[in-house]
């Protein structure tokens, strides 16, 4: 070596604290130090325990209650009702529109983000041959489906009807000021049909 | 005797002018067809100009295949380059008798029929024929939740079939096609 080489860079390694019973168990094989496991580990904890919290946030705060509100139809008025409720890692939601077919699904976490569906859909379009009685679009049945967004959520519902016709119903909920803003958009067939923004006050 | 005639002859005429037309029934479509096509945006505005090839044919004993080539010219024009040619089919069976006609799934014995998920991006396409057309539809959720439904509607005219396309994403339109075609057989 000469004089005009740098000096190599060694670190010292410390002595490594023997493990308690537990982390001698996780520590087997190990390559991190016991400290770096300790706080990897204690890490994991709390990222367990906030879990579950992380999932609810699929309906967003001020969502959740019972709502009522009125829109004018062809024959006069008409009440819109909702019901939104926090459930397990997804929610549950029911909407009466005038002369529409109520809306009422359990929606539950996709492997997709912030993508919700109905439970019955939760294994396939084609579970109902197993017998455990899914929806089957082509059968009649509408595929619900939902997403969250920065301000609330919106819930799809698709009904392709016996002679090939098809209703999409798009309803954002989101709320505002202690009320829910409800816009609504309904396509028939290649026509888009409804289309109003409403407001609805808690119906206790 | 005259004017009860006449006015049955009046009655009789206005119940058959009232009739509507015969619906055009699925093999009225069958044939070739070439034609024009415009492409218009969300503006409404013409992006593109496309010739086309429209072929409908008869599957199995109550289905069809529509089979479709798009030219997109280049300054109207399809012999420069920068021309784009695409070819599309799809296969539709009846279920049921009422006029809906689904995909038709192609069935390999060997291999494990697999589930249609469609939140999880499987689409889903099917037809209608009714009195105003064959109207199919393409539907699709998105990866972020939003829906993309793309409907096509031919209906048939003294000389051909005209079609009216459009891509709604999530309620708005983003692309309508409007061409028309004649019967090339």
């Amino acid at each position: 070596m000469t004089n005009g080489a740098k000096k190599a860079n060694v670190q010292r390694i410390g002595t490594v604290a023997r493990p308690g019973r537990l982390e001698d168990i996780c520590m087997r094989g190990a390559t991190i130090s016991a400290p770096t496991a300790r706080l990897s580990w204690t890490c994991l904890a709390v990222a367990w325990l906030l879990w579950p919290q992380a999932l609810v946030a699929g309906l967003p705060e001020g969502l959740a209650g019972k709502w009522r509100g009125v829109v004018e139809v062809a024959s006069g008025e008409a009440d819109v009702r909702a019901s939104l409720r926090a459930l397990g890692d997804g929610f549950e939601v029911a909407i009466e529109l005038p002369e529409a077919r109520p809306l009422r699904a359990e929606l539950v976490p996709t492997e997709r983000p912030k993508v919700f569906q109905a439970a019955a859909s939760r294994r396939g379009l084609f579970g109902f041959f197993d017998g455990s009685g899914r929806s089957n679009p082509f059968d009649g049945e509408p595929l619900i489906w939902a997403r969250s967004t920065a301000v609330g959520i919106v819930v799809y519902g698709l009904t392709i009807t016996a002679d090939g016709g098809v209703t999409l119903l798009r309803i954002a909920l989101s709320s505002v000021d202690g009320r829910l803003e409800m816009a609504v958009q309904e396509r028939i067939d290649a026509d888009p049909r409804t289309r109003f923004d409403l407001l609805l006050e808690p119906a206790g | 005797m005259r004017p009860a005639f006449t006015a049955l002859a009046f009655a009789v005429s206005a119940v058959l002018f009232a009739l509507p037309a015969a619906a055009a029934s699925l093999a009225d479509y069958f044939g070739s067809y070439v034609g024009v096509a415009e492409v218009r945006d969300a503006a409404d505005r013409v992006v593109e100009q496309r010739d086309m090839d429209i072929v409908i044919t008869p599957y199995r004993r109550r289905g069809f295949t529509i089979r479709w080539v798009n030219v997109t010219l280049v300054d109207g024009r399809r012999d420069l380059p920068g021309v784009e040619r695409r070819v599309a089919e799809v296969t539709f069976e009846p279920q049921g008798d009422d006029g809906l006609f689904v995909e038709a799934q192609t069935v390999n014995p060997f291999v494990e029929r697999e589930e249609m998920a469609p939140l999880a991006g499987d689409p889903l396409r099917w037809a209608k024929l009714g009195d105003t057309g064959i109207h199919v539809f393409s539907f699709v959720v998105l990866p972020n939740g939003r829906y993309e439904l793309q409907t096509y509607t031919r209906r048939l005219t003294d000389v051909g079939l005209d079609l009216v396309f459009e891509r709604v994403v999530d309620g708005d339109t983003l692309r309508r096609i409007d061409g028309r075609t004649v019967r090339a057989d």
